[in-house]
């Protein structure tokens, strides 16, 4: 039996799934899970602090984000290292005793360790959110990190050291900015990787009010607290084009990312072709304002149709208190869809894609019983069980650690969540019964998924404000079968990052996508991670380079992590 | 004017002094004679020619000119009247009956300040003067002077005390002046058993003082024996319909009130607009549209339109309201209901602004017992405008008039809980709570500040605690169905609306509540039961669009685009049902309509709402709020 993956149009998806319904033996959403998360951040010896401002009270909005963290091979040894971004304490500090950024390299059997001195990442600042990508095509992923200040690219050496190149390559500007999310993207698929990245507000410490600076402003539930982002300017988001030489051109007005009109606070940043026409497109998580859908239109430039398409707002058309954002086909219905969390008396928002550009707001229906305590950062969408159905991960803590004082309902420090895709275009709440890892309470903020002992199951890396990051191991997540991929571009960028993956297995198709960014300020492995369910092969595996060219592998063992290469050019062309 | 006339014509024939004794000299047959006899037999053109002969012959008489001037009263020519009785006190300043009767002539014409000087110079000459006590009673009663117009009556009964008019007015009189029991007292002691059972005006009467007193079956009963006594008058009837009304028996009402105005062949505003009042309560909207309408041609089309905007109100249709509303301000400017009324329509409208206008244009200090309704009022559109402080300010006046109101604390706390303080809220609620132990209201109030203040555990106890002080309260059981929501029981959630709905079959809110808890459950049709009737009963913007946004979840598009268009219709510069009509449009594929609706969308939310002004929201310290407060 043959397959064929259409991936600009879902019509082959759709007759694949209702050929082959849902895989067997995945454990099922009846089935009782037994899957356990469990901290082993402190034992693995990952014990870095993550600062941010004060963290029994905060004067500032610069102190409430928190930072990113990221899973990345840098040394490409087959493990997953570990990359946390950190702030910084309100006051000035001496230059020794400033926190900074962390590489934990690791050592394998989930032990980790610390180096991030010897490879020349120990900087400071405002750090917020990380994403990863061998800009230079030599092999070697770099890690562009955004701060409130200047942004920083360290380019991996390749030798296990970093050197920080944002001024020389072009990353630098002369206005104080906030970057936050960010990703790298092939937008106009030239081969090498362009960069976004996202800015919350346009925020100066002088002249920011104070917590509660009158009677009912700055305040929550009526207790004072920092000021924003209401009230606060709005900032602009960057694209820079990645000119083949080590160096990047800001072309954020020309490809029209700036917003002539309206006011946005960006956070959380998503890239991915959400309309299948093999061009990747930006979804921004914004705070408050619009949610912003940047669609490319294929010509170097974008344009924003986040209202338009539906996932600007919620489906009452309210702007949401945006903060992290994932993607994934939840449904299988070859189209992606997405995920955006969001303030306390609120839920998460999913929108279904509507294959036609467009998305509904199925939060009501699909995650019922959220929460609202609940404030919700990084997340994804990550097959835990294996069972070919993306689940649903979130991170969450609150902003305000003053309303720990008052005896309310709501606390600063809270539990992680996680919900089961049912296969129904539902999901079921599971947190609690999925282990201790995830009702330990921390005021969490960025995730990042990947597999950090290649046992075939997925795990968690969580940052937490004020506290050393939640390392989440995944026990009994791959009691099904699972086959993990990782892509290496020739003509495309090498990082294969915007190559779409499908795979048909027991006549069901699941599509990915290899992804810089995501969550909250995070990177997660760029190896595409597919749970199989019961079964012990993969009938057909097809990957779309963004160089354009498809690929088709057949016959896959599962259980595997199988590396591909894009088919080298037959001829070279002139750039 | 209710001056009863016959008796007062009697009165001006029978006290006048020279009537009786005649001081001037006659010459020839008496001509005066001669015509008050021909008075008596009603002959009064011969009566008018032969008092005129006798002014023309004789030597003047005042009598005669007092009596030409009862017959030119009679003959409808008032002002020749007047001439004539002011020629009789001319001729005898000391003429009771002359005064008495120019004041009678006045009142016919309307002029009251002319009558009442006239019929105190009455009492000057004679303070004994029992028809002028009378009729200056009658005159205050239809002046609402009652005070004074008991004082006369009182005066005059003590020189005719079985005098029934008397006795009956004085009656009025009280029950006017909030002396329901005293006129029931009043009648039934000192009338005779069969005067009382046979005058069916004094059966109306004690009717309304029974209903007064809120005594709906004695009321009845009274009315009951009016209209046996007097079949034919509809005023018996009418008065039964606004008993039945009082009662909620309105099948009742509707056929008593529909007797009334077939028995009167002209029925006045009131009669249509009582009508209408039992025909909305049926739930027939269009009859009682139509009542209210003839009552806008029958001699007070204010009280119709005041009923018609009440009406539209009710419906939804804020705007049409606010016209009825403003037909009767622009009218009588001084009327404070209407004038309060069109300033909520207006404020229901979303045109606070414009309320906020008509608030500040009335005088507080001269709204008497309105003055409460006035400042919530002010503080609802106040706090619209997100003006805190100012809106807090009114609702502190407010306890001025009304120092008792739990209800002007309790929005108080909701307005400081609008204003993003929900601490200074639970901090009032406590304070006021000290003083007030066993208000619900304020319990209730303490438990909504500790929802808004997150602190749900607290939140419970206080509901709970109002729940013991009145077990029939509805809010408290909605505020802990909310309070489940919060944490997620959305069983133990939907348990207590349900109860809330036991209570109060008919508040749209706790309907609405009800529905967003089946939703969140996943539970969509009884989800859409629960919304479509309280978008029904209350057909506010947002719960229209709540229930437009799951019409359009469950693909049901033409009841979405239905609802949404309400939406619009009544808060036409709300986004949100034009951003659920660009997605219906969008998804039904009809582009330019999704455009339009998009375009109108991004238009409005991009639209500045109301800024909060800093100094508009500074909040003062909470016991200022407090200051008339007092133990109880």
């Amino acid at each position: 039996m043959s397959y064929t993956l259409r991936f600009l149009s879902a019509a082959g998806c759709i007759a694949l799934l209702a050929a082959g319904g849902r895989t067997s033996g995945s454990g099922g959403p009846s089935g009782e899970s037994d899957i356990q998360f469990i901290d082993i951040a402190a034992k693995a010896g990952i014990d870095a602090v993550t600062v941010a401002g004060g963290e029994k009270n905060k004067k500032y909005i610069l102190e409430s984000t928190g930072s990113g963290v990221a899973f990345i091979d840098y040394d490409n040894d087959g493990l997953l290292d570990v990359f946390l971004v950190n702030g910084s304490p309100l006051e000035d500090s001496d230059q020794r005793s400033k926190p900074t950024n962390h590489l934990y390299h690791n050592e394998g059997n989930n032990r980790f360790r610390d180096v991030t001195r010897q490879a020349g990442l120990a900087y400071s600042g405002w750090g917020q959110g990380v994403c990863v990508g061998d800009f230079n095509n030599d092999g070697w992923n770099d890690i562009f990190v955004s701060y409130y200040g200047d942004n920083l690219l360290f380019k991996n050496n390749g030798n296990g050291t970093f050197t920080e190149v944002g001024r020389s390559a072009g990353l630098r500007t002369t206005e104080r900015r906030w970057g936050t999310g960010c990703a790298f993207l092939d937008y106009d698929r030239d081969g090498f990787l362009d960069l976004f990245v996202a800015n919350y507000v346009d925020f100066d410490i002088a002249t920011a009010p104070l917590p509660g600076s009158s009677a009912t402003s700055c305040r929550w539930k009526g207790i004072p607290v920092f000021c924003g982002p209401r009230g606060l300017k709005g900032a602009q988001n960057l694209l820079y084009h990645n000119n083949g030489d080590g160096t990047f051109t800001d072309v954020s007005k020309k490809a029209g990312i700036l917003h002539e009109r309206g006011l946005y606070y960006g956070l959380g940043v998503v890239v991915a072709d959400f309309d299948n026409d093999g061009w990747p497109d930006i979804y921004v998580a914004c705070d408050s304002t619009p949610h912003i859908l940047y669609h490319n239109n294929t010509d170097g430039t974008f344009t924003d149709i986040g209202v338009e398409s539906g996932a600007a707002f919620n489906e009452d058309g309210k702007e949401q208190a945006g903060m992290g954002v994932g993607v994934a086909d939840y449904n299988g219905d070859g189209f992606l869809d997405l995920v955006v969390t969001n303030f306390s008396d609120d839920t998460p928002t999913l929108y279904r894609n509507n294959r036609d550009g467009t998305f509904t707001d199925t939060s009501s229906t699909s995650l019922r019983r959220w929460n609202t305590r609940l404030l919700g950062w990084g997340t994804g969408f990550i097959d835990y069980d294996n069972d070919g159905w993306p689940d649903l991960f979130f991170a969450n803590g609150h902003i305000y650690p003053e309303i720990d004082q008052y005896g309310l309902a709501t606390h600063y420090h809270q539990p992680k969540a996680l919900y089961r895709n049912l296969g129904d275009g539902t999901f079921e709440d599971v947190s609690l019964r999925s282990g201790p890892g995830i009702t330990l309470e921390r005021s969490a903020r960025g995730a990042a998924f990947g597999d950090i002992d290649n046992d075939g199951d997925l795990d968690i890396l969580v940052s937490n404000s004020g506290a050393p990051p939640t390392l989440l191991l995944n026990r009994g997540g791959n009691r099904n079968n699972w086959l993990a991929l990782k892509l290496v571009g020739t003509r495309s960028n090498r990082s294969a990052i915007g190559a779409r993956v499908g795979i048909v297995c027991q006549g069901r198709a699941q599509i990915d996508e290899v992804r810089s960014g995501g969550s909250w300020a995070s990177q997660s492995d760029l190896r595409l991670h597919f749970g199989l369910g019961g079964a012990q092969s993969v009938d057909l595996v097809e990957v779309r380079w963004p160089s354009g060219i498809t690929q088709r592998l057949e016959k896959i063992a599962a259980n595997q992590t199988l590396r591909i290469t894009e088919p080298l050019e037959p001829f070279k062309k002139n750039r | 004017m209710p001056i009863r006339t016959v008796g007062v014509s009697l009165a001006l024939i029978l006290f006048f002094p020279s009537s009786a004794g005649g001081v001037a000299r006659q010459e020839g047959p008496d001509r005066y004679l001669q015509a008050l006899e021909l008075v008596r037999q009603s002959r009064l053109e011969e009566a008018k020619t032969k008092l005129l002969k006798a002014i023309q012959l004789d030597t003047p008489r005042p009598e005669v000119h007092n009596l030409l001037g009862s017959v030119y009263d009679r003959l409808g020519q008032i002002d020749d009247a007047i001439r004539q009785y002011q020629r009789a006190i001319e001729l005898e300043p000391r003429a009771a009956a002359s005064f008495n009767n120019l004041g009678i002539a006045y009142v016919r014409k309307k002029d009251i300040e002319r009558a009442v000087e006239a019929f105190r110079q009455a009492l000057q000459v004679d303070p004994e003067n029992t028809s002028s006590h009378y009729n200056l009673g009658i005159v205050y009663l239809g002046e609402r002077k009652y005070g004074e117009a008991i004082a006369h009556l009182e005066a005059a009964r003590r020189k005719a005390p079985s005098d029934v008019s008397v006795l009956f007015n004085l009656a009025k009189a009280q029950l006017e002046q909030g002396g329901a029991q005293a006129a029931v007292t009043l009648l039934e002691k000192t009338l005779p058993e069969d005067t009382l059972a046979s005058v069916p005006e004094i059966q109306n009467l004690l009717g309304t003082a029974f209903a007064r007193l809120g005594q709906i079956a004695e009321a009845v009963r009274h009315l009951e024996i009016a209209i046996r006594l007097r079949p034919d008058a509809p005023e018996p009837y009418y008065k039964l319909g606004l008993v039945l009304e009082k009662k909620g028996d309105w099948p009742a009402a509707r056929s008593a009130l529909e007797r009334a105005a077939q028995r009167n062949p002209s029925p006045p505003s009131e009669y249509y607009v009582a009508l209408g009042e039992a025909y909305r309560n049926l739930g027939l909207v269009e009859q009682a549209r139509s009542a209210f309408q003839k009552s806008l041609a029958a001699g007070n089309p204010a009280v119709g339109h005041m009923a018609l905007g009440a009406l539209l109100l009710d419906l939804g249709r804020y705007k049409e309201a606010a016209a009825e509303f403003e037909w009767i301000v622009s009218r009588d400017p001084a009327s404070v209901e209407a004038c309060l009324k069109l300033a909520a329509a207006l404020h229901k409208a979303g045109n606070h602004a414009a309320a906020l206008e008509r608030l500040r244009a009335l005088d507080a200090s001269k709204l008497g017992n309105d003055g409460a309704f006035y400042y919530q009022l002010l503080a609802n559109v106040l706090a619209k405008l997100r003006q805190w402080g100012p809106a807090l300010e009114a609702l502190r006046k407010g306890t001025e008039v009304d120092p008792n109101s739990a209800d002007l604390y309790f929005q108080m706390g909701l307005i400081m809980i609008s204003a993003g303080a929900p601490r200074q809220a639970l901090e009032l609620f406590q304070k006021v709570a000290a003083k007030r132990p066993d208000s619900a209201t304020i319990r209730v109030g303490l438990g909504q500040a500790c929802l808004a203040s997150d602190q749900l555990a607290e939140a419970e106890k206080q509901l709970a605690e109002a729940v013991r002080l009145s077990p029939d309260y509805d809010e408290p059981y909605f505020l802990l169905g909310n309070c489940y929501q919060e944490q997620n029981q959305l069983e133990k959630a939907i348990a207590s609306y349900r109860k809330a709905l036991d209570y109060s079959p008919e508040r749209a809110e706790f309907h609405f509540a009800l529905g967003l808890a089946f939703s969140r459950q996943g539970n969509l049709e009884p989800a859409l039961v629960e919304l479509r009737k309280a978008a029904q009963l209350d057909p506010s913007p947002e719960r229209l669009a709540k229930l437009g946004s799951i019409y359009l979840d469950k693909g049901s598009d033409a009841e979405a685009e239905a609802v949404l268009k309400k939406a619009v219709e009544l808060s036409p510069k709300d986004p949100q049902p034009h951003y659920l009509l660009f997605r219906l449009y969008s998804r039904r594929g009809d582009k330019a309509k999704a455009e339009e609706e998009k375009g109108l969308f991004e238009k409005l939310r991009t639209t500045d709402a109301p800024r909060e002004n800093p100094e508009s929201s500074e909040l003062k310290p909470i016991d200022y709020y407090l200051a008339y407060l007092k133990d109880k």
